[in-house]
């Protein structure tokens, strides 16, 4: 079996807490040319820390995804989950079960015919007793609000319910770090709020967050931004100074919503609207 | 052309205890060079409607009909082309070309008439025939995928185009990209889109349906929408954010004298009415 969750503190030789890229660079084995999908990328997320991964289609968001939990390797560079290495195939499970995945679209992650048993299939599958089986479907259902939908079926479920079924799913297995690659894309606005919601409660509550995104809106609510072009890391830094590089992020892609262009427009009229402003309610606020 | 749909009903599974009430009392009309947006919460029948619209069903109440002829599936014949949701999902054959030559093909084009709708089809979606022609549909990034399947459609030459969440799971530019394609397509046809996005599509409207269980909460202009924007909370929908911020403004008690979904002339009026308030 595995080891139990080690504690977060350690001495210093100990292994660090974090997801850390070193240099990676991964190139697909199919890929025509010898054109890397990541190339070079290096940075780390901690516990309790919301890290966006901002970037266009095509840039390697979904590559850095596949490569923090270990579902493909890094071609040259290194992949470490609170020092474990993910090439390491002894410590594959510890990595799978710490790191856990939220793709785009739900539909493909749910298995089972009723909503608690679709919870329950990752933990029975890790031999969970049976107990501590009904503590985390209920814990999880409540931490993204689908607390009395247990016995529904999930295709009546609406897109955004479907979506925080997954990420519960993915919390039933008591991971240390959540990975989410754009789980709001399909999403209308509430069923947005609703899921970015449930991730800020996993982030308070000492799990780390990776959000690959092209919202930036979601860029806005993390900590830190990355910003990644043609598979390389092109900037870094907190979203108020991030979001204020209007030019670097035209070149990468991603493009202003229209109340971030409003709040430009403001700006310009000499309304003190901050960057990171990328709600309604928060340009309203500053004028 | 002119597509009329007056009074549609439907309940699915009709007679049965199961039976859902989908739609009703839905009417609207759609002339050439005119976009109609259909917005509605999940769940409130747009999709339904679209399907209605497409002919790919016929309403339980209420008549669908192109210039005044009834529409039915096995009449349709390319005069009205559906656009899914996620259509690079259907991509199948083995280049660009081939794949958006199949529709016309299939409704009796020749095939050098066929050779050439594609070639326009492909210019329509902004991508270059004899760069993108014969690339296979698979080494496509997802924008371009999007637009090659829409090309499909476009290639049989249909008058009325319908579109079922045209920007769902694109990113920024993606989504820029094919609402500027929507927005051109009225050149060649009469418009519908469905969306739960106002905010891409609201500009560019020239009628508005709200649904909200089936049923028109608003139908009317843009303008009408802009005077009473409370319809949107009817309906189950975020007002969209520019929108949104003016409606905040004024409860700030700034005075704007009126709302606009022009950015530039929304922080105009919030910049003049925060100088006059204070």
């Amino acid at each position: 079996m595995h080891d139990p969750p080690r504690a977060f503190a350690v001495g210093e030789d100990g292994p660090q807490h974090m997801i850390e890229f070193s240099d990676v660079t991964y190139v697909y084995p199919s890929a025509e040319r010898d054109v890397a999908a990541l190339d070079g990328v290096s940075f780390s997320l901690a516990p309790g820390e919301h890290v966006a991964v901002l970037g266009a289609n095509g840039s390697g968001k979904s590559t850095l995804v596949r490569l923090a939990n270990g579902l493909i390797r890094p071609t040259s560079g290194l992949v470490t989950i609170d020092g474990d290495d993910t090439r390491d195939v002894g410590a594959m499970w510890d990595v799978r079960s710490r790191v856990g995945v939220v793709f785009q679209n739900a539909d493909n992650q749910i298995v089972a015919t009723t909503v608690e048993e679709d919870v329950a299939f990752g933990p029975e599958n890790l031999g969970v007793p049976v107990g501590e089986i009904r503590r985390r479907v209920d814990d999880s259902l409540a931490a993204v609000g689908l607390t009395g939908l247990e016995s529904r079926e999930p295709h009546q479920l609406s897109g955004g319910q479907k979506q925080r079924l997954a990420i519960a799913g993915v919390l039933a297995l008591e991971p240390a770090y959540l990975v989410l690659d754009e789980p709001t894309s399909m999403l209308d606005l509430q069923g947005r709020a609703d899921v970015l919601a449930a991730v800020e409660h996993q982030r308070r509550a000492g799990r780390g967050i990776l959000h690959v995104t092209h919202h930036l809106a979601d860029a806005a609510a993390a900590d830190r931004v990355i910003g990644l072009e043609a598979g390389r890391i092109v900037f870094e830094g907190p979203p108020g100074v991030v979001l204020a590089d209007e030019d670097g992020l035209e070149s990468l892609g991603v493009a202003l919503p229209p109340v971030g262009r409003l709040a430009a427009e403001l700006r310009s009229r000499g309304v003190a609207v901050p960057y990171e402003a990328m709600s309604a309610e928060s340009v309203a606020a500053a004028l | 052309m002119r597509l009329t749909l007056e009074d549609i009903g439907y309940t699915y599974g009709e007679g049965t205890s199961f039976a859902v009430r989908a739609l009703d009392g839905v009417t609207l009309s759609l002339d050439r060079g005119e976009l109609v947006l259909v917005l509605g919460a999940t769940g409130s029948g747009k999709s339904t409607l679209l399907r209605i619209a497409a002919g790919l069903m016929p309403p339980t109440e209420g008549r669908v009909a192109i210039d005044g002829n009834a529409l039915d599936a096995s009449r349709v014949g390319g005069r009205v082309g559906l656009v899914f949701q996620n259509p690079q999902t259907q991509l199948f054959a083995e280049t660009v070309e081939a794949d958006v030559e199949f529709g016309p093909r299939n409704l009796g084009m020749s095939e050098e008439e066929a050779r050439g709708t594609v070639r326009e089809a492909l210019e329509a979606v902004d991508l270059d025939p004899d760069e993108f022609g014969p690339r296979s549909p698979f080494a496509l990034s997802g924008g371009e995928a999007h637009r090659v399947a829409i090309a499909g459609v476009l290639a049989m030459r249909p008058e009325v185009l319908l579109f079922d969440e045209p920007t769902a799971g694109l990113d920024a530019w993606g989504r820029d990209a094919v609402t500027g394609i929507v927005a051109s397509l009225r050149a060649h046809a009469g418009v519908v889109v469905v969306t739960h996005d106002a905010e891409g599509f609201l500009g560019m409207a020239d009628h508005i349906v709200m649904l909200a269980d089936g049923r028109p909460v608003f139908t009317g202009s843009r303008e009408e929408l802009l005077a009473d924007p409370s319809c949107f909370e009817q309906a189950g929908l975020r007002v969209p954010d520019v929108l949104r911020t003016q409606i905040l403004a004024e409860e700030r008690g700034i005075r704007l004298g009126g709302y606009t979904l022009e950015v530039v002339e929304a922080a105009d009026r919030m910049a003049r009415g925060r100088g006059a308030g204070r």
